[in-house]
């Protein structure tokens, strides 16, 4: 039929359809709903493909981004690692044989981290463009337990078998003894424990393997704790053996970042250390560090807040990973409600001291109000942070780098006479807001923090108010108004230079978004939403054309 | 080093409390004159002793110390400064000699402690330093002391005016309150710093020159003075600190070289 004859047929079309009266409005109406839905359908299904070729496009670019990393990390260790030898074979003939070995030791790790490299670019990742990277995963992380020649066995033995998990390395035992074992669930095991992507750590009691009963009994106890926040995903108890599971973060403690961070700042500022004062870390490292003592402060409020103490708060506690500090370690985890007595166990300079004079007078945990035990701990990561060295005499610790007062008041009331100190962790993180989110700690003063202004300003008569006015609109800057703490930046580090490692910290940069993700299942829906609606449309039209022609 | 043998009140309340096994009293000896005693160790050590093997030394000394309370005899006259030093330098005798006898071949012999260091002994000789890092540590327990019974802000204003050395004008922007009110935290602090003072003094010390050296020092005098003399003692204790803090760094930092 020509669009003539259309033209012409359809008055006739519409009177016949007319005529089907009450069935013509309800065939109208089901047609209008199933063509938008068909529209809309269609809509979501070419969002959803269009999000896919993006994502597609930057997993190609990041796997080439990757692999050209890598083919300049092999080619450039394995230059250094040749210039290396005839370094070493020159102080051997200067009969220097200890830098000689060094030396060649130095050669010899450049050397494999070349390989390494080459691995990757060469295997690795042409594995992960073609989307194998659970594969790829457990190869990156055996291969370097494979090159450095320090395979466990006992990871084949009987003793590392999880049933669901497979082992894929082992940490540096902790204090308890227990076994830290790095592991990856099975898709079955992941649905159980509800994580969905990452590896796992499970965290392995043996008699056979020298764990002693006390340690098991302790542990056990911190598990019970541990479980009501949620930081289990898994636990089993057999005669000789018990283990639970906790998500690994993959990262650098906060011991080891921060020395790091020192280290770099003190060679950047070499010239500096004529003056009297020992220059310290930067602003943006400053704020950087100061968020991080921010997250694990943040930790303990929701811990205490979860009637539970953690009692080792050490900055060998707490994980740096995707720019967040993560404490770990639950092996002290106490209930702040416990009945048993108070123990010494904790670690040196972090410990608060009025925790041993309360164990040693047989003191019970229910008796003190024990979450302030951890604010100590907290005050001294943060003095490790500033200074990068341990507290060495509590609260009367000199700060011997340069840092803002207001971080220095923060530690030391954190770790002053147990009263003085910090009511609650909540107290202390409004301080800490206050002091980072301005983006210049050294702009704010000790009397500008939280927990100071109602008490100065109640104990302030009207002259000292006025002379207080004075003072600062001359000596010191208004510090700026901190904004909303939802809608802070924190500084990332980007790496500028792969072979030193000096990085830059990057500030007053929104965290990245999580990526949209595309969902397989959302777009199946999509699609049998949108087959529907056009078998439905089809379906009304051609009941309205068979009904109208008869 | 001249030894004045006048002796009076030399069972203190704090050797009686030592000697009773009050834990208390044990964990203010170890807190006030632990990192003294780990100093001198690895001074001793001559950088031979790892910081495991100093903090485990330091422990035996104490324990050494709990062991020998009840044979101590005051009235020889030994000064407290030098019954912790003798002891010391036993059980770092004791652990060289282990050591010694490892590589021989034997094992370990038994901690003796005969009564010679309660006496003049003539290995133990305090030297000026170590008086020096006694006293400071005094003083420290003093000021650690007079913390806890101070109100934190009040306290903050004195560490900052007279162990730091800052300006109370500079004190009083920082603190958001006025130069006098500064003046009268300091006050309130310096007070009960002189009554800590005394009594840290009074407990840990056994003879008479040992009690005078506060005044020696110029710390019992007018408040001016009294500030200048503590800032400059607290200043030179934490110079000694600093370079234990750098030996201890060195150590761990030979330590890892050593496992790698």
């Amino acid at each position: 039929m020509t669009e003539l004859d259309l033209a012409a047929a359809a008055p006739d079309i519409l009177t016949r359809f007319s005529a089907l009266g009450p069935l013509a409005w309800v065939l109208s109406a089901v047609g209008v709903i199933a063509a938008s839905a068909a529209l809309i359908a269609f809509g979501m299904v070419l969002t959803r493909l269009g999000v896919a070729v993006a994502l597609l496009f930057a997993h190609i670019g990041k796997a080439v981004r990757g692999f050209g990393g890598d083919l300049v990390r092999f080619i450039g260790g394995f230059i250094v690692s040749l210039l290396l030898l005839p370094v070493a074979l020159a102080r051997l003939v200067m009969l220097k044989p200890v830098p000689a070995r060094a030396c060649l030791h130095s050669s010899w790790r450049e050397l494999r981290d070349a390989g390494r490299a080459l691995i990757s670019a060469l295997l690795l990742r042409p594995l992960q463009l073609l989307g194998f990277s659970s594969i790829v995963g457990h190869v990156a992380a055996r291969l370097p337990v494979a090159l450095d020649g320090k395979e466990h066995t006992s990871l084949r033995s009987d003793s590392a078998v999880f049933e669901g998990y497979t082992v894929l390395r082992e940490l540096a035992r902790g204090g308890s003894g227990a076994r830290l074992l790095v592991a990856q669930p099975d898709d079955r095991t992941r649905r159980r424990i509800s994580l969905a992507h990452g590896l796992v750590v499970i965290k392995s009691f043996d008699f056979d393997e020298g764990t002693r009963l006390a340690e098991m009994l302790r542990e056990s106890r911190s598990l019970d704790s541990a479980r009501t926040l949620g930081l289990v995903l898994d636990h089993e108890a057999s005669q000789r053996r018990f283990h639970y599971v906790m998500r690994y973060y993959e990262g650098v403690d906060l011991g080891k970042f921060v020395r790091t961070l020192h280290e770099t700042a003190a060679s950047a500022n070499v010239d500096a250390h004529a003056f009297d004062r020992t220059p310290g870390l930067d602003r943006e490292r400053l704020v950087l560090v100061t968020s991080l003592v921010r997250d694990i402060v943040a930790t303990l409020r929701d811990w205490h807040g979860a009637g539970l103490m953690h009692k080792d708060i050490k900055p060998e506690n707490a994980i740096v990973h995707e720019g967040r500090a993560t404490v770990v370690d639950l092996g002290l985890v106490t209930p702040l409600a416990s009945q048993m007595t108070l123990t010494t166990h904790g670690t040196e300079y972090f410990r608060d001291p009025e925790l041993v004079r309360q164990a040693m007078r047989g003191t019970r945990v229910s008796e003190v109000d024990a979450a302030r035990f951890d604010l100590y701990g907290a005050g001294a990561v943060l003095y490790f942070v500033l200074e990068g060295t341990f507290p060495a005499h509590g609260v009367l610790s000199r700060f011997r780098k340069e840092s803002p007062a207001c971080l220095q008041w923060i530690a030391r009331r954190a770790m002053a006479e147990f009263d003085a100190r910090y009511a609650n962790a909540d107290e202390m993180l409004r301080d800490l807001d206050h002091a980072i989110f301005g983006g210049d700690p050294a702009a704010v003063r000790p009397a500008d923090l939280p927990s100071m202004r109602s008490g100065v300003e109640e104990a302030k008569s009207d002259e000292e108010r006025f002379l207080d006015a004075t003072l600062r609109s001359d000596s010191v800057r208004t510090p700026v108004p901190p904004p909303d703490a939802t809608t802070s930046t924190r500084p990332t580090l980007r790496l500028i230079n792969w072979w030193t490692g000096a990085y830059r910290v990057e500030t007053v940069r929104p965290l990245p978004q999580e990526p949209p993700a595309v969902r397989p299942r959302a777009l199946a829906a999509a699609i049998g939403v949108l087959i529907m609606a056009l078998l439905a449309l089809g379906a009304v039209v051609g009941i309205a054309a068979t009904l109208t022609n008869q | 080093m001249s030894a004045p043998l006048i002796m009076h009140q030399v069972d203190t309340s704090f050797l009686r409390r030592l000697r009773a096994h009050d834990q208390s009293a044990w964990f203010e000896l170890w807190e006030a004159f632990g990192p003294v005693i780990r100093a001198m160790l690895a001074r001793w050590g001559g950088g031979r002793l790892g910081e495991e093997t100093l903090r485990d030394l330091t422990q035996d000394t104490l324990a050494a110390l709990d062991h020998s309370i009840d044979r101590f005899d005051p009235t020889r006259g030994v000064r407290f400064s030098t019954w912790l030093l003798a002891i010391a330098k036993h059980v770092l005798g004791d652990e060289f000699d282990r050591r010694f006898a490892q590589k021989r071949g034997s094992g370990r012999r038994g901690v003796s402690l005969d009564d010679t260091w309660m006496g003049q002994s003539r290995e133990a000789t305090p030297d000026v330093e170590y008086e020096r890092r006694i006293l400071g540590a005094k003083i420290h327990a003093a000021v650690r002391a007079t913390q806890k019974c101070c109100e934190f802000v009040h306290f903050e204003a004195y560490r900052m005016r007279v162990l730091e050395s800052k300006p109370g004008r500079d004190i009083g922007v920082l603190l958001g309150v006025s130069e006098p009110t500064v003046t009268r935290h300091c006050q309130r602090v310096r007070t009960v710093l002189r009554d800590s003072l005394r009594t840290a003094v009074e407990e840990w010390s056994f003879t008479d020159d040992e009690r005078s050296e506060p005044r020696d020092a110029g710390l019992v005098a007018d408040d001016a003075a009294f500030d200048d003399a503590l800032g400059e003692i607290w200043r030179a204790q934490e110079e000694l600190l600093l370079r234990d803090l750098a030996m201890r760094d060195a150590m761990v930092r030979d330590d890892r070289s050593t496992d790698h």
